[in-house]
């Protein structure tokens, strides 16, 4: 098969943009997640004896939480709108 | 009643069952890492699966009511040819189920239309590029995609929560795998009950009982999302007990990050009209999410055989969706092949699950960690 027909029969563009949104949005869904178990445990850790690290690790928790919710919305709205 | 609607209604009942073995096939898709890991106890999981499955088949209807759309030449599409095709992907459904293999139910339908095709047509009705440009390539680069973007996953995940309690850092990813498994529940009732709902939508146009431009019906958005509903909830446990453990054992960190990775790899696909197999997808992340920790965590052998079972699905669906084809028309133009073809096919199928079933009732339903 021939450059020219490949290229014919693949999007490359397309395909580059499906590797690294997907590569974007798993590792950052993962990371977003982790950050909410992190700091949610943190946070009861530190409930007691330091009330500030324990309310810094709250928000981290909250900021990912809102990430993850922001990722499904994306995601519904993904799958309404095709 | 005249030929053609005797056809139109094995056809409709034909697509039904596809959609069944669609949904049976690929429950492992959404819930073998969920079940796996302990997030939620299978039973749960299966029903909860049919259920966002079902609300996903109404969540859009805007796929094109298209038969391997840029595979094979649209004109020449009849509802013997797609009786041919819907045959070929139950029978490959159905043996890959059999030998607990995921595979893509989607290209086992473009295989067994491309197949019966070929033997009505020729050559010339299959356009080839877009088999390359639609199926293979895309067969390529989800599995690697996935694989890349959930070993990445799991390394992030292990470095953010690596030191904490092991306890409610798995109780967090469990809560996590339910809400990516949702994610792809819903993904999975939108794309491949669709399918269904435009092979019945077209064979009712082709047959003069809606004009070319009616919406699809809403008995047939009905029909087609209880039957994928149904077979996810029956749930093809051989196939889970693959997906969930014997490629590799995860921990909920890995589940979660095969199952997140993939969700977010399917609707990225999705969103820039991609067509990513869902089965391809979560089977790349699992073992993606296995190999990241250590390249021996993956039974090697486990994965060819599967990656054996996605090469033979269009060639094997196609072979019999080809010969399907030929058998019916032995019998003519008319009514008679596809009544002998569904008849027999549904003897083999009562056939084949009795005697899986007294085989390996073990295996279906009291395996560890897959009981329902």
């Amino acid at each position: 098969m021939s450059p020219v027909s490949a290229t014919k029969i693949v999007d490359v563009g397309q395909l580059a943009q499906v590797i690294y949104v997907a590569l974007i949005a798993g590792v950052a869904l993962s990371l977003a997640f982790s950050l909410v178990i992190r700091g949610a445990v943190r946070a009861g850790e530190h409930r007691r004896t330091r009330p500030v690290l324990a309310t810094a690790h709250a928000l981290l928790a909250t900021a990912g939480l809102l990430v993850v919710l922001g990722a499904i919305v994306f995601g519904v709205s993904v799958m309404l709108s095709k | 009643m005249a030929a053609a609607d005797v056809i139109l209604g094995i056809v409709v009942a034909t697509a039904l069952a596809f959609d069944f073995t669609n949904g049976f096939h690929d429950t492992a898709n959404v819930v073998a890492t969920t079940i796996s890991t302990r997030a939620l106890p299978p039973r749960v999981a299966v029903t909860l699966a049919a259920l966002l499955n079902f609300v996903g088949a109404f969540l859009s209807l805007a796929v094109a009511a298209t038969i391997a759309k840029d595979i094979v030449d649209q004109q020449l599409v009849t509802t013997t040819i797609v009786f041919a095709g819907l045959v070929g992907a139950i029978v490959w459904n159905l043996a890959t189920w059999y030998f607990g293999l995921p595979s893509s139910s989607s290209h086992a339908l473009v295989g067994g239309v491309v197949g019966a095709m070929l033997a009505a047509h020729g050559t010339a009705a299959v356009h080839f590029d877009g088999l390359a440009g639609k199926v293979l390539v895309p067969a390529l680069i989800a599995p690697i995609l996935a694989f890349a973007v959930a070993g990445i996953a799991i390394l992030v995940c292990y470095r953010v929560v690596g030191r904490l309690a092991p306890g409610p850092v798995s109780r967090g990813y469990r809560l996590g795998q339910v809400l990516s498994g949702g994610m792809l529940a819903l993904a999975h009732g939108t794309n491949d009950a669709q399918k269904t709902m435009g092979v019945i939508t077209l064979a009712l146009i082709a047959n003069g009982n809606l004009a070319p431009d009616a919406a699809v019906p809403t008995w047939v958005v009905i029909s087609a999302a209880t039957a994928i509903a149904l077979g996810t909830w029956l749930g093809g446990w051989r196939i889970i007990k693959t997906m969930g453990s014997r490629i590799i054992k995860m921990d909920p960190a890995q589940g979660f990050a095969s199952q997140g990775a993939g969700a977010a790899t399917i609707l990225a696909a999705t969103h820039f009209g991609y067509p990513l197999s869902t089965t391809h997808v979560i089977s790349g992340g699992v073992m993606g999410a296995g190999a990241a920790k250590r390249l021996s965590a993956v039974r090697w052998g486990v994965a060819g055989n599967i990656v054996v079972a996605w090469v033979l699905t269009l060639p094997c669906a196609a072979l019999v969706g080809g010969v399907v084809y030929g058998v019916t028309r032995l019998f003519g133009g008319g009514a008679a092949g596809p009544v002998v073809v569904a008849a027999a096919g549904i003897a083999l199928m009562v056939y084949v699950f009795v005697r899986r079933l007294q085989r390996g009732a073990a295996i279906t339903t009291t395996a560890e960690g897959v009981s329902p």
